[in-house]
Formats: structure tokens, C-alpha cells, sequence
């Protein structure tokens, strides 16, 4: 009977609000703590990827995001989104890595261009453009690209952005809108390819 | 609407954060502009991909790690005010923080240029083509010190994105009575179009006696705009 409720309640924590899994945690229970983890761990990496050029930094950060969540559990505020809160210490340690690496870069000049640190080489299975598409995210400046792998690809809102990146809200749309701007101008030389590919998608004009 | 707003409405409409009337407005001028139908499928085409793009995989043992990392750890208890969410500042706090170094910035570079024809002395220590700006003829320059960021002992960059003028007022405001050479300026494509990063060495010797404040402002590109070598 024990052992039936253990592993229903087991079960049940992956339904359960953050905020409730928040509170398990702070008591100590890590079956929580992995549930907490598991709800955002890819969400974060992809993010912390497309930031970053690099799984495996992604990685390392993204480890050390959830060590410092589990650290602070008992400091969290309940006032803010459990979100908001994973988001805000991931991106932070991210922009730390991105200042460290501008640094590394500027104590040697002369080899500036073999330290620009290039994306890493992947299998790609996907498609011709999502490849290009995915270059063109990678190409972005890194404060849009921040803002707009937060909005389009993990469709945060942007109040939320805004608390992440602790910027106003119109700075936070601007800069998304910019990024769109930059994406439309690149992908210039596939209009055509993309144009075709809209005629096959379930993607309509938006005109009736 | 016409075309250019159209086209820059055109993201918002796809991900249906356009306002009622501007969506009206956006699909009137679509139905009546066969060019705008096409890029609007073209944007809604890379709306959509943008969210299916590849997802990168996680190793298979990232949260064994990770508990292993958490069993291991020293129990350390940082500040957390720097952990915490901050509610997102206000436009006016955010970019109010730039109007001192701007104002700065305008009066120093209004400042330079009245000077640099005049000033024409060569530092001995810093090479040909540097043309001295002589230190009391800055004293009144009145900026506020900024910090610049520390790299390493002997070299210091400073990072500005937006225009000369910012460059200028961090590099002169933010003199402490050493001299700087600028090696260069890097273009980066982290800043967007208008980033440029100066990259300082420090110089060595000292500053003529009496001296608190040293500029070098050799040239002025008037096509780019930019000063290209300074020290200060």
C-alpha cells in the first residue's frame, strides 16, 4: 500500500505546478528537484545552444544553472515564476560566458580571427532551409539573437523576456522586431525557395 | 498602408501580435498588393520553420551528472539579490542611464574638433602620427569617470555600440592619468551595424609633469567618422 502511494505520488510530480514542485524541493526532495530539470532542461539547452555556438559550453552552463537552483532553492521568491527565476540565472551565466569570451578574444589581437569561436560542425539530417534558417539565427547579433531565440523559438512572452534579460518591455519588443528585420534581409536570397514552400505548407497567405 | 509598413507588420501578423486595426489594415493592403502576398508567405514560412527548427540533444547522463555535481558541492550560500528575477526596468531608468555619457560625449567631440587643428605636438613616445592635444587645454572638459571593464593588466578594451560619440566620452571620462594607445578598432558583428570595439593597450612612460590629463586624437576619418588612433 506504502509503496502503491510512493509511486503514484512519484508519478504525479510531473504534473505538478512549479511552484508546488518549488515547495517539495525546498523540502528537500529531489525526486522533485528532477522533475523541476527535466521540465526544462532541453527548453534551456536549445536556448543556451543558439547563444552559445556550442553544446558542450551549453552544457556546462546549463549544469551549473540547475546546481545554483538547487543551491538557492530555499531563497526563491515566491512572488516571481520558477521560469523566470531558472531563465534569469541561465542567461546570466550564458552572458557571462559570452564577456569571458570577448576578453580571451582581445588579450591576443593578432589571433582574433582564429579565437572567433565558430559554430560547431553537426550532422544535419533537416532540411536544406531549416539549415539555412538555423545559420541565419546563428549570424544574428547576440542581444537580438538573445530576444529573439527567447520569442520565436521558445515563445516566451515578452513580459517574461523583459524580466529575463532585465529590460524594458519596448526595448525587449524592438529588439525582437530588429531580429525579424535582420532574419527577412538574410533570408533575401531564399525568397523564392521559401515562397514555394509556402505554397505546400498548411500555412495559408492569411487572406481569405 | 503602403509596402514598407506592410512589410515590417508582416512578423507581428504571423505570430498574431498585431492590433485589430493594424491587422485590418495589413490584410486590406495584402489583398490589393500581389508583391506584399508573396513576402507575407514568405514571412509566415519562416515563422513557422523558426519553430520546428532542429533540436539539439542533451547528453544521456546529464542529470546523473548533475546530482553527482549537487552531492559533491561545498554547501554555499551566496548573495542571492543577484539570483533573483529583477522586474524589468522602466524605459525611461533604462536609457536615462546613457543621457549623461551622451551629453558628455557631444560636448567633448565638439570639444576635440575645435582643438585638433590647433594641436599638433608628436609624442616621441608614441610614434609618428599622433597628434597631441596639450593637457591643460582639457582640464575643463567636466565628464563623469566611467569604468571601464578590466581585461588584463596591460590591455583594456572598451565596448560601445552605438556611435563615435559614446566612444569617445567612455575613452576621455574614463582616463585616470595613464595613457592608452588604441591598437585599432574591431568591427563586431555581436554589436550589429553600428559595433565597433576599440582595443587599448597601455603605453608606457609617464605623463609630462604637471599633467593630469593626456589625449592623443590623430586622425579623424571624415568619410567614416571615426577616429581611428588615440591615446589617452
Amino acid at each position: 500500500m506504502e509503496r502503491q502511494t510512493k509511486g503514484n505520488s512519484l508519478l504525479q510530480r510531473d504534473k505538478l505546478p512549479d511552484y508546488q514542485l518549488m515547495e517539495q524541493i525546498q523540502k528537500g526532495d529531489m525526486v522533485s528537484f528532477n522533475a523541476l530539470v527535466n521540465r526544462y532542461k532541453n527548453r534551456l539547452h536549445n536556448v543556451l545552444v543558439r547563444m552559445l555556438d556550442s553544446q558542450e559550453t551549453a552544457e556546462d552552463i546549463l549544469q551549473e544553472t540547475f546546481l545554483r537552483v538547487h543551491q538557492h532553492r530555499n531563497s526563491f521568491d515566491f512572488r516571481f515564476a520558477v521560469s523566470t527565476w531558472i531563465y534569469t540565472i541561465a542567461l546570466n551565466l550564458a552572458r557571462n560566458e559570452l564577456r569571458r569570451r570577448k576578453r580571451v578574444q582581445f588579450l591576443d589581437i593578432l589571433d582574433y580571427s582564429n579565437k572567433l569561436k565558430a559554430p560547431e560542425e553537426k550532422v544535419d539530417n533537416s532540411p536544406k532551409f531549416m539549415a539555412v534558417l538555423d545559420k541565419a539565427v546563428a549570424k544574428l547579433p547576440q542581444k537580438y539573437r538573445q530576444a529573439f531565440i527567447l520569442r520565436d523559438i521558445d515563445q516566451l512572452s515578452y513580459e517574461e523576456i523583459a524580466q529575463i534579460l532585465s529590460v524594458p518591455l519596448g526595448t525587449v519588443k524592438s529588439r525582437v522586431n530588429r531580429a525579424r528585420d535582420m532574419l527577412r534581409s538574410m533570408l533575401k536570397p531564399n525568397m523564392e525557395e521559401l515562397y514555394e514552400l509556402s505554397k505546400g505548407s498548411v500555412f495559408t497567405l492569411g487572406i481569405s | 498602408m503602403n509596402c514598407r509598413k506592410a512589410l515590417s507588420s508582416l512578423s507581428a501578423y504571423h505570430r498574431d501580435e498585431l492590433s485589430h486595426s493594424t491587422k485590418e489594415r495589413l490584410l486590406q493592403h495584402l489583398e490589393a498588393c500581389p508583391d506584399c502576398q508573396k513576402k507575407s508567405a514568405v514571412v509566415g514560412q519562416i515563422s513557422q520553420t523558426v519553430r520546428h527548427l532542429p533540436q539539439h540533444e542533451l547528453s544521456d547522463d546529464f542529470n546523473m551528472r548533475l546530482f553527482e555535481r549537487i552531492h559533491n558541492a561545498p554547501r554555499v550560500e551566496t548573495p542571492v539579490a543577484a539570483l533573483l528575477p529583477k522586474a524589468a526596468p522602466s524605459a525611461v531608468a533604462y536609457w536615462g542611464r546613457y543621457t549623461a555619457p551622451a551629453v558628455a560625449a557631444i560636448s567633448l567631440v565638439i570639444f576635440a574638433l575645435t582643438l585638433f587643428p590647433v594641436a599638433s605636438d608628436v609624442d616621441p613616445r608614441l610614434g609618428a602620427g599622433y597628434t597631441t592635444i596639450t593637457p591643460g587645454a582639457v582640464s575643463s572638459v567636466n565628464s563623469k569617470p566611467v569604468v571601464f571593464s578590466e581585461y588584463q593588466q596591460n590591455v583594456r578594451a572598451l565596448r560601445f555600440e552605438h556611435s563615435l560619440l559614446d566612444s569617445l566620452a567612455a575613452a576621455a571620462s574614463s582616463s585616470d592619468g595613464r595613457i592608452f594607445h588604441i591598437l585599432g578598432w574591431q568591427k563586431k558583428k555581436d554589436f550589429g551595424a553600428f559595433g565597433y570595439m576599440p582595443v587599448l593597450r597601455e603605453a608606457s612612460g609617464s605623463l609630462p609633469a604637471g599633467s593630469s590629463r593626456h589625449y592623443v586624437l590623430p586622425a579623424v576619418s571624415p568619410t567614416r567618422g571615426l577616429v581611428r588612433d588615440a591615446a589617452f
